[in-house]
C-alpha cells in the first residue's frame, strides 16, 4: 500500500535527559531528494543517525519499507541505507579501490569474497565518481573533493535505495560543490534512489531538492517544496537572519542572499 | 575486499613466499646450536630415516630439545603478531600490541609470583600462575571499560593502560622484596624466555590457540571495516560490539597463553603487522595470515640468535627481537616514505 520507503512518526530522542528531537515526522519516497536545513544543533545528524538505526529512539518509530528499522538485522539495513558522511579514518594504508569495496561488505559473506558481480558494481561505482583511474592511490593522496567522491563510490557499491548525505560538500571549493551535487542528481534519476540531503548551504537546497524540511530548536518549521520552505520570513524565523530571497534567474528557484544584519543581536 | 588483479597475485605471491621461508627458517634454527647438524641429517631425522649412529645422536638433540624450542619460538611469534594485528584493529590505534590491555602485566605479575614463591622448579607452576593473572587481568579490564553493553576505544585503553602501570608497580614490589637468585631468573622470564620449552607444554597451548588465531582470522573483514570509524562499520552492516567483543577475548586470551609459556616477548606483536602493511597493504584478510607466519619466521630467527650468539651464555629473546627489529623497522619506513 504505503509506498514511502523512509517513514519517520512522531520521533522524539535526546542526549543525557535532554530531548532534541520534539516529534518529527517525514516521508521519503525513491527518486526524490529530500533536503533537511536548519540551524547548528537542530538534531539534523542525529535525525540521520535514527533513521538508519545507530541510535534508538526514546518514542515515535523509523519504518523503512514499511517495516520499523529495529527489525532488520544491521547487514539487512546496509543493503537499504548506504551512508555519506565527511570523515574516514586515514590511519591505515588501505587503497582507495579497497575502501570502495568495502561497500559490498553487506553482500559477501564470511569466507568468500568477492565475485565477477561484486567486481562489476565495484568498476561501475569508480566509473560513475570518475576516480577509476585513482583505485590504487591512498586516500590521502587524493584531493577533499575525490576523497569525498571515494565515500560516495562506497555508498554506491552498497547498491542501497537511500542514501542519506550529511553535508557532503562542507569542505569544497564551489566546483567540487557542483560536481557532488550534480553526482546526487544524476543518481537519483538513474538509480531511482530516495536521497535524504542534510545541508547548510541555502541555495544548494533549493536547486537541488525536490522537498525540503527545515528543522530549529528539534522541530519542523516548514516543510515543502522549495518555493514553500526557502522563504525570507522563514529563514527570520529559525535563523534569526535577515535575508534577501528572490528568483534564480536561469532556473526559476528561490535564491538567498544573506544581509550582514542580525535579529535580536 | 576487491583486489586489483596484480595486486591479488602479489599477495598470493607472498604467502608462497613466507611459508616456504617458515619451513626455511625452522630448518636452519633446528640445525644450529651448540651442536650444528647439517640439512641433509635434519631431513633424514624428521623423515624418521634409519641413519648412522652418528646421526641418531644427533636425532635426541634434535627431537627432544631443538625441535620443542625452535616450534615454541616460531608459535609465539605468529600468535603474537597476529594478536598485535587484531589489537591494532580493534583499537583503530597504529601503537597498540598484545600487551597494550594489561594481559601481559597480568600474566607478569603472576609468573613472577609464582617464581619468587620458589614454585619455579618444573616450570609448569610459572606457566599456570601466569595464566591465572592474565585471565583475571582481561576480566577485570572488560569489567571496568564496559558501559550500558558497549565497550567505547578510549575507555579500553584507558583501562589497559592503568592496569598496566598498576600491575608493574606490583611487579616491582615483588622484585623488590625477592631473593637474590629468583630476582635473577625472574627478570629474564620478564624479558622473554623460550629456553624451558618441551614438547607437553607446546602441545597442551595448541588447541587453544589453534581455536584463537581461526576466530580472528575469520573476524578479518570486520577488522576492515573497523578501521573505517566505528559508525561506518555499522552502517555497512556490522555487528560493532559483538565483533569488539569476539576479538577482544580471542586477542587476548591467545597472548595470556604465549606470556604465560614464554614470558614477555616484546616487539614481535608492534612490528610484524606494521611490515605487512608497508610491503603489502593493510587487507586483513591478508595481513592476518601474513603476519602470522612472518611473527613465526622472525621469532625463530631472534631466538636462534639470542642462544647462539655469546654461547653457552643465553641472552633473553626480547633483547634480539627489539634489537634486530628496530632498525629493520626504521628501514622499511623511511623506504616507504621516499616512494
Amino acid at each position: 500500500m504505503n509506498k514511502h520507503v523512509v517513514k519517520v512518526d512522531e520521533l522524539h530522542f535526546g542526549y543525557d535527559g535532554e530531548e532534541i528531537l520534539k516529534g518529527i515526522s517525514l516521508t521519503l519516497e525513491k527518486g526524490e531528494v529530500l533536503g533537511v536545513i536548519g540551524p547548528n544543533g537542530s538534531g539534523k545528524s542525529t535525525l540521520l543517525k535514527l533513521i538508519s538505526g545507530l541510535i534508538n529512539p526514546w518514542k515515535g518509530d523509523v519504518f523503512i519499507k514499511d517495516r520499523p528499522v529495529a527489525s532488520y538485522s544491521r547487514r539487512a539495513i546496509a543493503q537499504i541505507i548506504a551512508s555519506v558522511s565527511q570523515e574516514i579514518e586515514r590511519d591505515f594504508p588501505f587503497t582507495v579501490r579497497e575502501v570502495v569495496s568495502m561497500g559490498r561488505a553487506p553482500y559477501i559473506g564470511r569466507f568468500a569474497i568477492e565475485g565477477k558481480r561484486d567486481k562489476k558494481v565495484i568498476d561501475e561505482a569508480l566509473e560513475l565518481t570518475d576516480i577509476d583511474h585513482y583505485g590504487e592511490r591512498l586516500p590521502y593522496q587524493l584531493s577533499g573533493g575525490e576523497r569525498q567522491r571515494m565515500v560516495i563510490a562506497r555508498a554506491l557499491v552498497q547498491e542501497p535505495e537511500v542514501l542519506l548525505m550529511d553535508e557532503p560538500t562542507s569542505h569544497l571549493d564551489l566546483k567540487h560543490q557542483m560536481e557532488i551535487n550534480r553526482l546526487i542528481l544524476g543518481l537519483k534519476k538513474e538509480k531511482n534512489l530516495g536521497v535524504i540531503y542534510v545541508t547548510h548551504d541555502l541555495n544548494i537546497a533549493a536547486e537541488c531538492c525536490d522537498r525540503i524540511v527545515m528543522m530549529g530548536r528539534g522541530e519542523i518549521r516548514a516543510s515543502g517544496s522549495p518555493f514553500d520552505v526557502i522563504t525570507g520570513d522563514n529563514i527570520e524565523e529559525v535563523y534569526g537572519c535577515r535575508t534577501i530571497v528572490d528568483e534564480n534567474p536561469e532556473t526559476g528557484r528561490p535564491r538567498v542572499t544573506p544581509l550582514m544584519e542580525l535579529i535580536n543581536g | 575486499m576487491d583486489l586489483a588483479p596484480k595486486r591479488f597475485k602479489l599477495r598470493m605471491f607472498g604467502i608462497a613466499l613466507l611459508v616456504v621461508l617458515s619451513i626455511l627458517a625452522l630448518l636452519v634454527s633446528v640445525g644450529i646450536g651448540s651442536v650444528s647438524v647439517p640439512l641433509g641429517d635434519i631431513l633424514k631425522i624428521c623423515l624418521g630415516e634409519k641413519a648412522s649412529t652418528a646421526v641418531a645422536n644427533s636425532a635426541i638433540i634434535i627431537m627432544e630439545i631443538r625441535l620443542p624450542r625452535v616450534l615454541t619460538a616460531f608459535i609465539a611469534g605468529a600468535v603474537l603478531a597476529v594478536a598485535g594485528a587484531s589489537f591494532q584493529a580493534l583499537l583503530r590505534n597504529p601503537l597498540a600490541d598484545p600487551f597494550i590491555l594489561g594481559v601481559s602485566g597480568g600474566a607478569a605479575l603472576g609468573g613472577v609470583m609464582a617464581i619468587v614463591l620458589g614454585f619455579s622448579f618444573d616450570g609448569f607452576s610459572i606457566q599456570l600462575f601466569a595464566f591465572i593473572g592474565a585471565l583475571a587481568t582481561i576480566l577485570f579490564v572488560y569489567s571496568i571499560s564496559i558501559v550500558d553493553g558497549r565497550i567505547p576505544k578510549y575507555k579500553m585503553l584507558l583501562a589497559g593502560v592503568i592496569v598496566n602501570s598498576f600491575l608493574s608497580a606490583l611487579i616491582m614490589l615483588v622484585l623488590s622484596l625477592a631473593g637474590e637468585d629468583s630476582l635473577a631468573s625472574a627478570l629474564f622470564w620478564l624479558m622473554g624466555d623460550l629456553s624451558s620449552a618441551s614438547w607437553n607444554r607446546t602441545l597442551t597451548g595448541i588447541p587453544y590457540l589453534t581455536a584463537g588465531l581461526a576466530i580472528l582470522y575469520m573476524m578479518s573483514k570486520e577488522m576492515n571495516l573497523l578501521l573505517l570509524g566505528e559508525e561506518q562499520a555499522r552502517e555497512l552492516g556490522v555487528n560493532t560490539e559483538r565483533i569488539k567483543l569476539l576479538i577482544f577475548v580471542s586477542a587476548s586470551l591467545i597472548t595470556g597463553v604465549v606470556v604465560s609459556a614464554c614470558g614477555l616477548i616484546g616487539f614481535v606483536g608492534l612490528i610484524i603487522p606494521h611490515a605487512v602493511r608497508l610491503i603489502w597493504g593493510a587487507d586483513h584478510r591478508f595481513l592476518i595470515p601474513a603476519s602470522l607466519f612472518l611473527g613465526g619466521i622472525f621469532l625463530t630467527l631472534s631466538d636462534m640468535v639470542a642462544r647462539t650468539v655469546i654461547a653457552p651464555v643465553e641472552l633473553p629473546v626480547g633483547v634480539i627481537t627489539a634489537l634486530i627489529g628496530g632498525p629493520v623497522f626504521v628501514y622499511l619506513m623511511k623506504k616507504r616514505l621516499h616512494e
